[in-house]
C-alpha cells in the first residue's frame, strides 16, 4: 500500500476498526445471553472482559501512524497554545528574532555585495587587483611602475590601470559634474565587457594628444537623454571637445 | 502482545516454555502471563490458513484449539491484526456471516503464508533447542 493511499484511507480504516470491535462486543454479549446469562449481566461481563474499547482502538490504530510527524505536529500545537497564553513573552521573542534576522540579513547583504558577489564581467575569477605599497602607503601605482609591470610581468594576460576622477560635461543647457574613471585604452578589453553601442578605445587613443575620447556608461547615456546621436560625436568635457562612444549597459 | 492463559495442572513442554520464557506483564491475575513476541501472529496466521474468519471467531478458534489453555484478549488481537494488515500478511473484507451477522473476514495472503512458514520454522528450532536444554537438565 503506498503512502498516499495510506493517508487518505486513515479515517476509513479507523471507522472500520471501531465498527468491527463494536460488532465483536455485540457477538460476545449474544453468546453469553444464549448460554443463559441475563442480558444486563451479559453486557456487563462482556464489557469487562473486552476492556477499554477506545484504548484498544487507539493502540490498534497507532500502527498506521507516523509517530515522528504526529509528535512534531503535537509539539507545534502545544507551543502555539503556550505562546498564545503568554502574549508578553511572545512579543519579546518575536521582536528579538525579528531584529536578529533583520540585522543578519543587512550584514550579509552588504558582505555579499562587497566581498562575495562575483564581479559583473565574463570571467570574474581571472580578475585580480594589484597595488603597490611605498613606505606603508598603499593603493596607488606610479605610471612608471605600471609600465615596468606591463613590460616585465608574464603572470597576467593583460594589465590595465584606472583611477577615479570627476569631469564637467554639458548636459543639455547645464554644466554637470560627473564622477567617472580615467583608464588605459585596454581597460574594457581586459575586463571583457561587451558594448551596447559604439566601440572600445583604439590602442593609439591611449597616447598623449590622441586621448580626448570618452566612453559613456549606459547609465550616463540614459541620463543625457538616450540620444543615439551622441555616439561617435563630440561632447564638451572639462572645456575641451571629446569624441564620445557608448559602452556596455552594466557599468 | 497479550495472549494470556490460566495456569492449569498440564505441564506439557509448550506450556512450560511459556511460563519460563515470558516476563510477567499483565495482570488480570498473578497466574496470567504474556506469550513471547510473534506467537499470537503465528497462531492467527495458522488459524486463517485453515479458514478465513473474523475477530470473534479467531478468539474462539484459538481457545478451542488450545483446549482452553490460551485465551486471546481483544486488546492484543486487534493491534496484532492491524499490524498484519499493514504488513499485508492478511487482508480484510466486510461480509455477512451464515448467522446473518455483519462481520469483517480476514484472509491470509501469499506473503502471510510465507511469513508463517518462516516463523513456524524458527519456532520449531527454538523449541528444539529448549527441549534439549531441558532434557539435559533433567538427566
Amino acid at each position: 500500500m503506498n503512502w498516499f493511499k495510506r493517508i487518505i484511507t486513515h479515517r476509513h480504516m479507523y471507522d472500520d476498526l471501531a465498527e468491527e470491535m463494536r460488532l465483536h462486543l455485540e457477538e460476545k454479549i449474544e453468546q453469553l445471553v444464549e448460554s443463559g446469562v441475563s442480558r444486563s449481566k451479559a453486557e456487563f461481563q462482556a464489557k469487562c472482559e473486552f476492556g477499554n474499547a477506545t484504548l484498544i482502538a487507539e493502540r490498534s490504530f497507532e500502527i498506521w501512524r507516523w509517530p515522528t510527524i504526529e509528535g512534531l505536529w503535537r509539539d507545534i500545537r502545544h507551543a502555539t497554545r503556550r505562546l498564545r497564553k503568554s502574549a508578553g513573552f511572545t512579543v519579546v521573542c518575536v521582536f528579538t528574532i525579528a531584529i536578529g534576522i533583520g540585522a543578519n540579513t543587512a550584514i550579509f547583504t552588504v558582505d555579499y555585495a562587497t566581498l562575495l558577489a562575483p564581479l559583473p564581467y565574463p570571467q570574474p575569477d581571472r580578475l585580480v587587483a594589484i597595488s603597490s605599497r611605498v613606505k606603508g602607503n598603499g593603493g596607488l601605482v606610479s605610471e612608471k611602475d605600471f609600465a615596468d609591470w606591463k613590460r616585465e610581468s608574464h603572470a597576467f594576460q593583460a594589465l590595465t590601470a584606472f583611477k577615479g576622477a570627476s569631469f564637467n560635461i554639458a548636459g543639455g543647457d547645464q554644466l554637470e559634474t560627473i564622477f567617472g574613471t580615467q583608464v588605459t585604452s585596454n581597460y574594457y578589453g581586459t575586463l571583457g565587457s561587451s558594448f551596447f553601442m559604439g566601440r572600445d578605445f583604439l590602442p593609439e587613443e591611449g597616447q598623449e594628444g590622441k586621448n580626448h575620447v570618452v566612453i559613456l556608461t549606459h547609465q550616463l547615456w540614459q541620463h543625457l537623454g538616450s540620444d543615439p546621436n551622441l555616439v561617435g560625436h563630440t561632447i564638451p568635457v572639462d572645456g575641451a571637445l571629446h569624441s564620445s562612444w557608448l559602452t556596455c549597459s552594466r557599468d | 502482545m497479550r495472549v494470556v492463559y490460566g495456569l492449569t495442572s498440564h505441564h506439557n513442554l509448550f506450556y512450560s516454555m511459556l511460563v519460563s520464557a515470558m516476563p510477567i506483564m499483565s495482570p488480570k491475575s498473578p497466574h496470567q502471563r504474556d506469550l513471547f513476541p510473534g506467537a499470537l501472529e503465528m497462531m492467527i496466521l495458522q488459524s486463517l490458513r485453515r479458514q478465513p474468519m473474523h475477530g470473534y471467531a479467531l478468539v474462539q478458534h484459538i481457545k478451542q484449539q488450545s483446549n482452553d489453555l490460551l485465551q486471546v484478549e481483544e486488546g492484543s488481537l486487534y493491534p496484532a491484526l492491524q499490524r498484519m494488515l499493514k504488513e499485508e500478511f492478511v487482508k480484510a473484507e466486510w461480509k455477512v456471516s451464515e448467522t446473518n451477522r455483519k462481520v469483517r473476514i480476514y484472509k491470509i495472503t501469499a506473503s502471510g503464508i510465507k511469513h508463517l512458514e518462516h516463523e513456524v520454522f524458527r519456532f520449531e528450532r527454538m523449541l528444539e533447542g529448549i527441549s534439549l536444554v531441558l532434557s539435559h537438565a533433567k538427566s
